[in-house]
């Protein structure tokens, strides 16, 4: 018999933020790196131009893309990861999209604060 | 209905955790699924960074949390990381996609190649004006 009504992955929509935060994260990490890890503590470049910018209503627009994405690819890979090195954590994917979507809520009340 | 039962033992191929420590290939792809922790570690920052400007404390406590000699090092570990993580992904976007598109693999990959290095300098020049 044809089961009309297959339980539902929740896989497709976590695939969609991973795949985009998985390319966030690859495109824009590296420099975004160099200028809050390396640059920003060296006093190499002045953190009032990144002040400005987060001020900014396009600035918060960018770091809701740079932060939400990249959390959930992040947390997408190492819930997938852990099978691989034979550790099932129980409840996995509630706990690592709980996370991320936590990250999310919490990211969202942040920039909104700035 | 019956049930087929046996008493063949059936073989299960053991796999240790340790799995991936056998090939080189393996191995590399371990790495590359590593590269996941520095993400999450930098999205944390990030979002110490976002609390701190808006507790306008950016210049103080974010600043002086970035000049930790251990956050400097373990910044340092996930800019290679993420390069590692993004030159690997260029590559098997453009495999992956290049049957979808149409598109020549290397294409793809030139593409990506090309918005990072745009990405990377318009990030720059922002960060110095």
């Amino acid at each position: 018999m044809i089961n009309t009504n297959p339980k539902r992955s929740n896989e497709p929509p976590v695939w969609l933020l991973f795949s985009a935060g998985g390319m966030v994260s690859g495109l824009a990490f590296p420099v975004l790196i160099l200028i809050l890890g390396i640059l920003l503590p060296l006093g190499i470049i002045s953190p009032d131009g990144i002040i400005a910018f987060a001020h900014h209503w396009f600035g918060k627009l960018v770091i809701l893309v740079l932060t939400i994405f990249p959390a959930w690819a992040g947390l997408h890979r190492i819930h997938h990861g852990m099978h691989d090195i034979k550790v099932h954590v129980p409840a996995g994917g509630l706990i690592f999209y709980g996370l991320a979507a936590l990250y999310t809520v919490v990211a969202i009340w942040g920039v909104a604060s700035i | 209905m019956s049930e087929l039962t046996t008493k063949r033992n059936k073989y299960v191929r053991e796999i240790t955790p340790t799995w991936w420590k056998s090939w080189d290939f393996y191995r590399f792809y371990m790495v590359r699924e590593a590269t996941a922790i520095p993400t999450v570690w930098f999205c944390l920052v990030l979002l110490y960074g976002v609390f701190s400007l808006a507790d306008n404390t950016f210049t103080t406590d974010f600043v002086g949390f970035m000049q930790n000699p251990i956050v400097m090092i373990l910044n340092i570990i996930s800019l290679a990381a993420m390069l590692l993580h993004a030159f690997t992904l260029f590559t098997m976007t453009g495999e992956v996609m290049s049957n979808s598109t149409g598109l020549k693999a290397e294409v793809i990959k030139k593409a990506l190649q090309i918005a990072f290095a745009v990405v990377s300098v318009i990030g720059l020049i922002l960060a110095f004006i």
